[in-house]
């Protein structure tokens, strides 16, 4: 906090109630490198807040380290009782708070993703398997119930090394076009698609098809929705057939054509 | 449904030989015969004695002389004879049965027959195992099949018709095609039973055969898949001849595919062993990916 030591991790609150300065060097997850308050876009705010300083001494620079906790969810928690002047300014700054706190939070979930995204892509790869087909075959399927979904010129479907990505080990395949019309993106494992069967591969690419062009979510992990194409955990379909896809595909359309 | 199944059918053209005989042709034909051979020596004393028809068979009636016997084989060597100066396959595609008499003093000494089925070559066996998955008109397809035995394998002649077996203007086709959504076998099985897909295939089939007749049809079962098995006849006029079909085939929603195993042959008493044949054939289908 002085230009020598650290001090921390503080919640935005406690954070509040200290002596900083808008130089005071802050760290939390999701910034690349020790930087000063008053840099800090999330801070604003915070920033704005403190006047400007009038002596040099003032100016040297602080280092405050917020925790992952504290840069996330931690700012949900209860604000501590401050015993300082500044108090009658923290119920009403509380509500400020709360919405800097989530603005970091999804911020800090955003930069997450996009890290993992970006690890998505920097693993992936071009292969002989001709994902187009299923594609052609998705839509052939939709118009068949009646759906007419937007056709988006870009359509991505590659094998990433998700296996070599943290947590993507378990993931067999992911899209990225979920909400996106304009566009289809897909990254399968390819560890995952040697070992399944031809069922499998159609439950798969079909499954992240209908996220990505129908914008559908998984449904919740139960005994009552296993079986159905939007059931998360792929590994209950091992002894599925091509029947078992089949009337799982005209079940969820049937369905999705009835909004 | 209807549209696609439109250009399943395919005919051979290998069945535009024959012309069936009726049998006042045949009658005429035999009086013929009567006219330019009655009377003829044949050698080692034998003559013609005349010519007849019985119905759908030829009489050929010989005057043999007192020092003339029957061979022990007789019939397999007039067969073979037959056979051998290619007049079998005449008899057989045109359904005329044969009958020989030896008359001595004009008491007939003996009498042998030959129903046209005898002329055929056909034997009811399978030959080797073969696979159409990869095949550039399979349409992705994984299906194995044995064709008859000592037919020759010919390569479809059309966009739809992935392999063919011939032999002496027979085919049995494997016909593919896309359809236009998934079906399990469930609703295969429902969707071929209904009259309206009977109806849409036959009538789609007319636009190409004449005087189309349902015999029979039955939802069968190939290596766990329904498919509808449907016996056929007709008609078709080709460079102005009248050629007779006969047609068994069988049909099947394999996935998002229509698969049509068509046999063919002409409308004649050999049919009915072609027809075992191809039950054979169409017995020996495989889907392997059903076993992964």
């Amino acid at each position: 906090m002085d230009g020598q030591e650290k001090y921390g991790p503080f919640t935005l609150e406690e954070l509040k109630s200290t002596n900083i300065a808008r130089s005071t060097k802050i760290w939390f997850y999701g910034l690349e490198k020790w930087t000063e308050l008053n840099e800090i876009s999330e801070l604003t705010n915070l920033a704005n807040a403190i006047p400007p300083t009038l002596s040099p001494e003032h100016s040297e620079p602080m280092t405050m380290l917020l925790d992952q906790e504290s840069a996330s969810s931690g700012f949900l928690r209860e604000p501590k009782v401050v015993k300082k002047p500044y108090a009658k300014k923290v119920l009403a700054g509380v509500v400020g708070l709360l919405a800097i706190s989530i603005v970091l939070f999804l911020l800090n979930k955003r930069t997450s993703n996009i890290a993992l995204y970006n690890s998505i892509v920097e693993n992936s790869f071009e292969s002989n398997e001709t994902f187009d087909s299923y594609i052609e075959k998705f839509y052939r399927d939709l118009e068949y119930h009646g759906i007419y979904p937007k056709r988006p010129k870009t359509s991505i479907i590659r094998f990433s090394k998700l296996d070599r990505i943290d947590n993507a080990t378990h993931i067999h395949g992911v899209s990225y076009g979920l909400n996106d019309d304009d566009k289809i993106e897909i990254y399968i494992n390819p560890t995952t698609w040697e070992q399944f069967n031809r069922a499998m591969k159609y439950t798969l690419i079909y499954h992240e098809l209908a996220h990505d062009v129908l914008n559908l979510k998984d449904l919740k992990v139960s005994s009552h929705n296993e079986g159905k194409l939007m059931y998360p955990e792929l590994a209950t379909l091992e002894n599925k057939s091509m029947d078992d896809f089949i009337e799982s595909v005209h079940s969820l359309f049937e369905n999705y054509s009835k909004r | 449904m209807r549209r696609y199944l439109i250009i399943l059918f395919a005919l051979s053209p290998l069945c535009s030989i024959c012309q069936k005989i009726s049998e006042a042709d045949l009658s005429e034909q035999a009086k013929e015969i009567n006219r330019d051979l009655q009377g003829t020596d044949i050698g080692y004393g034998v003559t013609v004695k005349g010519c007849l028809s019985l119905g759908r068979t030829l009489v050929y009636q010989y005057n043999v002389p007192e020092n003339w016997f029957a061979s022990e084989n007789l019939k397999t060597e007039v067969l073979a004879n037959l056979k051998k100066k290619k007049s079998a396959k005449l008899y057989l595609e045109k359904d005329i049965d044969l009958s020989y008499e030896y008359y001595k003093k004009g008491v007939l000494v003996e009498n042998i027959s030959i129903k046209s089925t005898e002329f055929s070559n056909l034997t009811i066996e399978l030959g080797s195992l073969i696979s159409i998955k990869d095949h550039p008109k399979a349409k992705e397809i994984n299906m194995q099949i044995r064709g008859p035995k000592g037919w020759e394998l010919k390569e479809g002649d059309r966009p739809n018709i992935v392999k063919k077996f011939v032999m002496d203007g027979n085919s049995f086709m494997i016909v593919t095609k896309e359809n236009e959504t998934f079906f399990s076998r469930e609703k295969s099985r429902q969707l071929l039973k209904s009259e309206d897909f009977l109806d849409d295939y036959i009538e789609e089939l007319s636009t190409f055969v004449d005087d189309l007749e349902l015999i029979d049809s039955s939802i069968v079962t190939l290596d766990f898949y329904p498919a509808a098995q449907v016996e056929l006849r007709g008609k078709i006029e080709q460079a102005g001849i009248e050629i007779h079909l006969r047609i068994e085939s069988w049909l099947l929603l394999y996935e998002d595919k229509i698969i049509s195993l068509q046999g063919m042959g002409l409308d004649n008493r050999e049919f009915s062993a072609l027809s075992k044949l191809y039950l054979l054939v169409a017995n020996s289908v495989l889907f392997p990916d059903q076993y992964e």
